[in-house]
């Protein structure tokens, strides 16, 4: 039955060793305890997760099923990035080639490589970045690292496709217009020549896009010592890291950041306990997700993806928060009402420096 | 034209109506395929949120791709809804499932953020009990109450436990109570121990709100009617597919009338054409008939101006007898003059009485002769001026022959000498007047020719019965002849070798026409230098008339020229 079972007998230890009248309160509290414990156990939560949180030993995890769309049910919430992805190398590099082409701004000098910098994990280690004439953007700077995992996009996870938030960054983020774009690409030779060889109908907007798209889906981190870890590699990751990812799902971290990106799947009120700072605007905070009837007064964000977080910080929607340890006991306090130790806090740290995967072939920390 | 272009027409028509029966509508066959797929996707997501519910899915990849993969293959239904026009009846049934997936999508979400809240609330519950214990006053009776802050959050978590099994208001109303309590006893603890209950109480408060929420969600969610709207779809397409059957059937229909007006044009276009093939053979024939009547009258001009150019030879012919006859006359008047009588009278010789009778005797009969001459001549020119429709009567060729070389006689008198040899042939049946002209014209052509000659020609004319019993006819001259490479010319119409002025160049076609019309034949032969024989060859019609003379047969007329 548990945990709670054994801290309920462990609180009748205590208290039987103690007054005598109060063995029966005791037993009511036992009970409780155990109604508690069960009920909370059959009703709220996962059964399997329950079993596997309190008599799985730590080091005996079975590999997990990876979840693909027909497969029976995985055993763990995180599951790792698939180790090939079938693209159209041309198409890569094209995409690559126009990423780092300012010419995508119309003029405004701002290419898609000027928030997305490689030597900061494809973020920019700001907390907010510059955007067209130097203004400052409204939200901080997400990864592109495993982009294409993300089923919803953005702080406020309303867009969908990629080819969609392509579209509109280049509008809103860069200034661009696509038809400026299209006729200034199409008189350079070298880029119709280049489009011509791979689209039959060569450089339009669809194609540019189409190309762009292709290269953010090879911007996959596979291979991270947790993923290892997930594939049945038990010394892939330290016994402080198995801890922390043990912390993470008691806690209810997992509850969140889960799936194939450890997030990047649902939104969530930020701010469920108590009103941080940075939610202080309430429902209206900007780059939060309006009219999802999830809360009337807090701001709802999509949940962010946690691979690679040791590298792009700083942290939450407008990067109020500048190192891990801080982001994690902020999200302790104010996402699941606890108060965790250090100790929890390093163990946690430990765990979610182990998401860092691996770009063609290199770890992330050596780009 | 009007019945040509509308039988193309209808023909088109009939085509493009064949065609657009043939073509099958690719959108509107496949479409109930994408709708099953799109059920099947949202079954899929049903599930999938289900699980998610009842607590049995990992994480929420799952739920959130079906979700998504339902919303792409919705996109992909109204792409081709919209860019097909046979499909443009749906667009209202699928604009309000979407409007229904949307809500769905949106419920969704709130039930998945709802779900962890739930879920991390209920799960810190144990620790923030035994957070509490490791507080001794939690154990300790309240100041003024007899309870123990320890038996309090037990209250509270069993309020809690009732009513997140059976949310109803009484038991929401105890969670309440509870919180309360322990809120206000908060104030009584100790920094720590208030820390600890403070946070308690906002775990069961989120517990218990976001159960009402959960309950609110599970119902509105069933709420949303997805299924009414896939179904008012799938009706919608069963009702296009039989309407796109029926209108099949009605474009064989108009295909079939289309096909029976088609018919009944070709039939109309076929009774016009035969009409006018109709009007066109009477309207030929008509022309035929001018034509004939025209060439006739061609003929008989040519012949009048053949006759004219003879009016100076025969009127010299007349002429001479009429001159004598009139000296006759003169003498004889003379003779009756009382000079003459009583010069007479006085004379009683007898014998010049019996000389002067005699003499008398001869000038009368001289002068009678030369009026026999004259009514000959005259009568002969009748006969051959008349116009008349070729009636068939049996005809004497030696006597055509003659009467014509009488016409001739002055034409011939000082150019050549004529020698007939005459075979006695036997009549035959034919238009004499016709015939009359063509031998009149030969015998002239002939003494035309012998004109240019140095010395006197002779013209022979004979007649001889062939073994065939056809009757031939030679004109024969002693001129210049015809040169090798005229000769086969001279039967040509508007042929002559005469300046402009003398002749038509009609008469030899006109006398080819006429043999042939009698079933004869006409053929030249010459040598230059020698001379020319035109020989004619007639067929002896066995059938004489009753009385030989003109009267008219009634079917037996050949006209004037041969058709």
């Amino acid at each position: 039955m548990g945990r709670l079972d054994q801290n309920a007998s462990t609180c009748l230890t205590k208290v039987r060793g103690g007054m005598k009248p109060l063995w029966i309160l005791s037993a009511r509290q036992f009970i409780g305890f155990s109604i508690a414990g069960g009920l909370a156990g059959c009703f709220l939560l996962p059964p399997g997760d329950f079993a596997r949180t309190a008599l799985a030993d730590e080091t005996n995890l079975s590999p997990p099923i990876e979840a693909t769309g027909t497969q029976p049910i995985t055993i763990e919430p995180i599951s790792p990035v698939p180790l090939q992805v079938e693209l159209d190398t041309k198409k890569v590099d094209l995409g690559h080639a126009l990423f780092n082409d300012s010419r995508l701004s119309s003029g405004n000098g701002l290419s898609c490589a000027s928030c997305h910098i490689p030597q900061h994990a494809l973020a920019d280690g700001r907390k907010v970045s510059t955007g067209i004439s130097g203004n400052l953007m409204v939200t901080n700077t997400l990864t592109l690292f495993n982009v294409a995992l993300n089923q919803m996009l953005g702080w406020n996870g309303q867009t969908t496709s990629l080819q969609k938030q392509a579209e509109g960054v280049v509008k809103v983020r860069m200034g661009g217009n696509w038809d400026e774009i299209v006729s200034t690409l199409r008189a350079d030779s070298g880029m119709s020549a280049a489009f011509g060889e791979i689209y039959k109908d060569g450089l339009t907007r669809d194609n540019v896009i189409n190309a762009l798209v292709e290269y953010e889906k090879s911007l996959d981190t596979p291979n991270a010592p947790f993923d290892r870890y997930l594939r049945g590699d038990q010394n892939a990751i330290s016994a402080e890291a198995k801890a922390g990812y043990q912390l993470f799902k008691d806690y209810g971290c997992a509850s969140c950041h889960q799936g194939v990106n450890v997030g990047g799947n649902m939104l969530e009120v930020f701010g469920i306990f108590g009103k941080p700072a940075a939610a202080a605007n309430g429902s209206s905070t900007p780059g939060s997700a309006k009219d999802t009837g999830i809360s009337d007064d807090r701001p709802v964000f999509r949940v962010p993806s946690l691979r690679n977080v040791q590298y792009t910080g700083p942290y939450f929607h407008d990067g109020s928060v500048s190192t891990l340890p801080e982001a994690i006991g902020f999200m302790a306090e104010y996402q699941l009402g606890r108060d965790i130790s250090q100790d929890e806090i390093s163990k946690i740290e430990a765990f979610l420096d182990s998401l860092t995967g691996e770009y063609q072939g290199k770890p992330l920390g050596h780009l | 034209m009007v019945c040509v272009a509308l039988i193309a027409a209808l023909a088109a028509g009939l085509g493009y109506l064949g065609w657009l029966i043939q073509s099958p509508n690719q959108a509107l066959t496949e479409f109930p395929n994408r709708l099953i797929e799109l059920r099947d996707l949202e079954a899929k997501w049903d599930t999938e949120i289900l699980s998610l519910q009842l607590g049995i899915a990992p994480n929420y990849d799952q739920v959130t791709r079906a979700g998504h993969d339902l919303k792409a293959k919705l996109d992909e239904m109204e792409t081709i809804a919209g860019s097909n026009q046979s499909l443009a009846p749906l667009q209202p049934a699928i604009q309000s499932y979407r409007q229904a997936l949307e809500q769905k999508a949106k419920l969704a979400e709130q039930i998945k953020a709802s779900y962890a809240m739930l879920r991390n609330a209920a799960t810190i519950l144990p620790s923030s009990i035994s957070d509490s214990l490791r507080f001794p006053e939690s154990l300790q009776p309240m100041p003024g109450l007899n309870e123990r802050p320890s038996d309090l959050m037990t209250e509270n978590i069993s309020a809690m436990m009732s009513f997140t099994i059976s949310p109803s208001p009484i038991l929401q109303n105890a969670v309440q109570d509870r919180i309360a309590r322990i809120r206000s006893l908060g104030a009584q603890m100790s920094p720590g121990l208030a820390n600890v209950l403070s946070r308690f109480r906002s775990q069961i408060e989120v517990v218990t709100r976001e159960r009402l929420q959960g309950n609110k969600l599970m119902l509105a969610l069933t709420a949303i009617q997805t299924g009414a709207a896939a179904d008012k779809i799938q009706s919608d397409l069963t009702s296009l597919e039989q309407s796109e059957v029926e209108s099949k059937r009605s474009l064989r229909d108009v295909g079939l009338v289309l096909g029976a007006l088609l018919v009944i044009s070709i039939v109309a276009l076929v009774s016009l054409l035969s009409r006018r093939f109709a009007e066109l053979y009477k309207d030929n024939r008509v022309l035929k008939q001018v034509n004939e009547n025209v060439e006739e009258q061609l003929m008989q001009s040519s012949k009048l101006s053949a006759l004219g150019q003879m009016v100076a030879g025969i009127t010299h012919e007349i002429n001479t007898p009429l001159a004598y006859v009139k000296a006759v006359f003169e003498l004889i008047k003379e003779r009756m003059t009382p000079v003459y009588q009583n010069s007479v009278a006085a004379d009683q010789d007898e014998e010049a009485e019996e000389a002067r009778r005699e003499e008398l005797q001869i000038l009368l009969d001289d002068g009678l002769h030369g009026l026999e001459e004259i009514s000959t001549l005259i009568r002969t020119m009748k006969n051959f001026s008349r116009i008349d429709k070729g009636q068939i009567e049996s005809f004497s060729i030696e006597e055509g022959i003659e009467s014509a070389l009488l016409i001739a006689r002055p034409q011939l008198k000082y150019v050549a000498d004529v020698k007939c040899e005459f075979d006695s042939v036997p009549e035959i049946m034919g238009s004499a007047s016709q015939l009359r002209q063509v031998l009149l014209n030969l015998i002239v052509n002939a003494g035309q020719a012998m004109k240019v000659m140095d010395r006197r020609g002779v013209l022979t004319m004979r007649t001889r019965l062939t073994s065939s019993d056809t009757v031939q006819i030679d004109v024969c001259d002693n001129g210049p002849g015809i040169p090798e490479d005229i000769v086969g010319k001279v039967f040509d119409p508007f042929f002559t070798t005469k300046p402009v002025g003398e002749g038509t160049g009609m008469g030899l076609s006109i006398c080819y026409r006429i043999i042939e019309n009698h079933g004869g034949t006409i053929a030249v032969s010459s040598k230059p230098g020698k001379g020319t024989i035109f020989t004619i060859t007639l067929p002896r019609k066995g059938e004489r008339g009753p009385t030989g003379d003109d009267v008219p047969r009634p079917n037996d007329g050949i006209p004037a020229v041969a058709a």
